[in-house]
């Protein structure tokens, strides 16, 4: 089925579940992350005194390598904004600026956007550009071409790149990488999946909970996996609605609930989950609200659960022996 | 268990600071002397102050004390960024601005991520009025270069 994210013995794949972060995914990230290393300020910019005072100072003379690094985490209008403060800043932050440029004209490539043709190559040197000059965003790109082209190790260390700078979707595409790589590095794996989720990446707070739940890479954690459900639910991630639902329902690693395992069940389906709404639909049919169980049938029907039309014919027979019902009293 | 060995450690202003060496190993530029031998007079920093380099120590300190166990436990992590977020709680421009430098130049690596991050939640959706009145820097561009560089953004930012 298309959408079976709970974990089942019959699995083929181990990890079928874990494609890779995309920047073009639904969790869009607005930030650009920027490699800095930590040198002697006095090698950093023409503008700065070597000394380290502590009267004060003016934040305008922060060493270029410092500005670079605080920018790491701002989203683009914060960028904008930083650039914009004084000629300083805007000078120390131009690096990041280009990487943006260079980062879209590779974007445009890849997708053929933009009046340009499709070129994964011309959009692979964009990327690297922009990579070169900071940008983790670029990084993760590249990393991503790369492992499509099976240059996995190129992707792995694009992937550690942007990670060790902090970024959660390079965290979390690096984790992903380490288990799915021969021989896999579990452990590896596991710090960086718990690097990204604990930086708030909905992605990897489900791929974390799955692999605390399935016990397959590290040994089975129940209620830390619901717990890590739980808050990728919470962050709107629609497989891991369904999955808290079901421990909800069943009571795995978390207290029976069947109030919440309704509501997450509910809004797994309203978000496309099409199991869920296959669910969601026979659950309605149960409780006699045969009109919204079709529609819930319906959706889940078009979703690809083939199931659902046959269940979907027998609630509207019901609905139409209802309807005679009413119509002869 | 044995006594730690000692490193002293000389500000510019000629204060000095006797550590256990495991602290004085968290600023690499430290650690790579005592690798080739110098540690065993003190160690001069000539470009942090007494009082900055008072707080350096004290942030090295507690991760020091907190090292592995963090990495094992749950709770002592969040203890530690509790304690990482009281350590910079309240500290005023002043002193942050000095401790980033230092941070960087004694290449504490903990620390200048910090005070990064610390530094870019005080740009975070602010205007940039707002940004120059928070640092108190002033706005040294043109009418003409300030409409230049909105319109370079404009143009970069598009998506």
């Amino acid at each position: 089925m298309k959408q079976r994210t709970w974990p089942g013995t019959s699995d083929g794949s181990r990890f079928t579940s874990l494609p890779f972060s995309k920047p073009y995914d639904k969790e869009k990230r607005s930030r650009f992350s920027i490699r800095a290393t930590a040198k002697s300020s006095s090698s950093s910019s023409p503008l700065v005194s070597n000394e380290v005072s502590d009267g004060g100072g003016d934040f305008s003379m922060l060493p270029f390598d410092i500005l670079m690094k605080i920018a790491a985490p701002l989203s683009l209008p914060n960028l904008q904004a930083a650039s914009s403060v004084c000629k300083s800043w805007r000078d120390a932050l131009q690096p990041l600026r280009e990487s943006m440029v260079l980062l879209r004209w590779g974007k445009r490539f890849k997708h053929g956007r933009g009046g340009v043709r499709a070129n994964l190559e011309k959009a692979l040197d964009s990327f690297l550009k922009a990579a070169a000059r900071g940008s983790t965003l670029a990084m993760v790109d590249a990393g991503l071409v790369y492992w499509e082209k099976g240059e996995k190790e190129k992707a792995v260390g694009l992937y550690r790149r942007a990670a060790e700078l902090n970024d959660p979707v390079g965290q979390c595409n690096l984790g992903i990488s380490y288990l799915q790589v021969q021989p896999s590095n579990p452990k590896e794996a596991m710090k960086w999946l718990k690097q990204s989720a604990e930086n708030g990446y909905v992605r990897a707070q489900y791929q974390l909970a799955l692999c605390l739940h399935q016990g397959r890479v590290v040994q089975a954690n129940l209620p830390e996996a619901t717990r890590w459900y739980l808050k990728a639910a919470e962050g709107g991630y629609v497989r891991a609605m369904y999955n808290i639902s079901l421990c909800y329902s069943v009571g795995e690693g978390i207290p029976q609930n069947r109030k919440l395992a309704r509501k997450w069940m509910k809004r797994a389906a309203d978000h496309g989950h099409s199991k869920a709404q296959f669910e969601h639909g026979i659950a309605l049919f149960s409780e006699g609200a045969m009109l919204k169980s079709v529609l819930y049938l319906e959706l889940a029907e078009r979703g690809g659960e083939t199931a659902a039309s046959h269940v979907k014919e027998v609630v509207q027979q019901r609905l139409s022996a209802t309807s005679r019902a009413h119509g002869l009293s | 268990m044995s006594e730690s060995k000692k490193i002293v450690l000389k500000s510019s202003d000629d204060e000095t600071f006797e550590v256990d060496e495991a602290v004085a190993r968290e600023f690499q530029i430290v650690a790579h002397m005592i690798e080739d031998g110098c540690a065993g007079k003190p160690i001069p920093l000539s470009n942090v102050t007494g009082p900055i380099l008072s707080k350096v120590i004290e942030y090295c300190r507690k991760h020091v004390e907190a090292g592995a166990k963090v990495e094992e436990d749950e709770e002592a992590k969040k203890e530690l960024d509790k304690w990482d977020a009281d350590f910079l709680k309240g500290m005023d421009f002043d002193t942050m601005f000095p401790l980033v430098l230092a941070a960087n130049y004694l290449n504490v690596k903990g620390l200048l991520d910090l005070v990064c991050q610390s530094i870019a939640d005080y740009i975070q959706d602010k205007k940039v009025e707002e940004v120059r009145e928070i640092f108190k820097i002033e706005n040294d561009y043109t009418p003409e270069e300030e409409e230049a560089v909105r319109k370079e953004n404009a143009w970069a930012f598009e998506n």
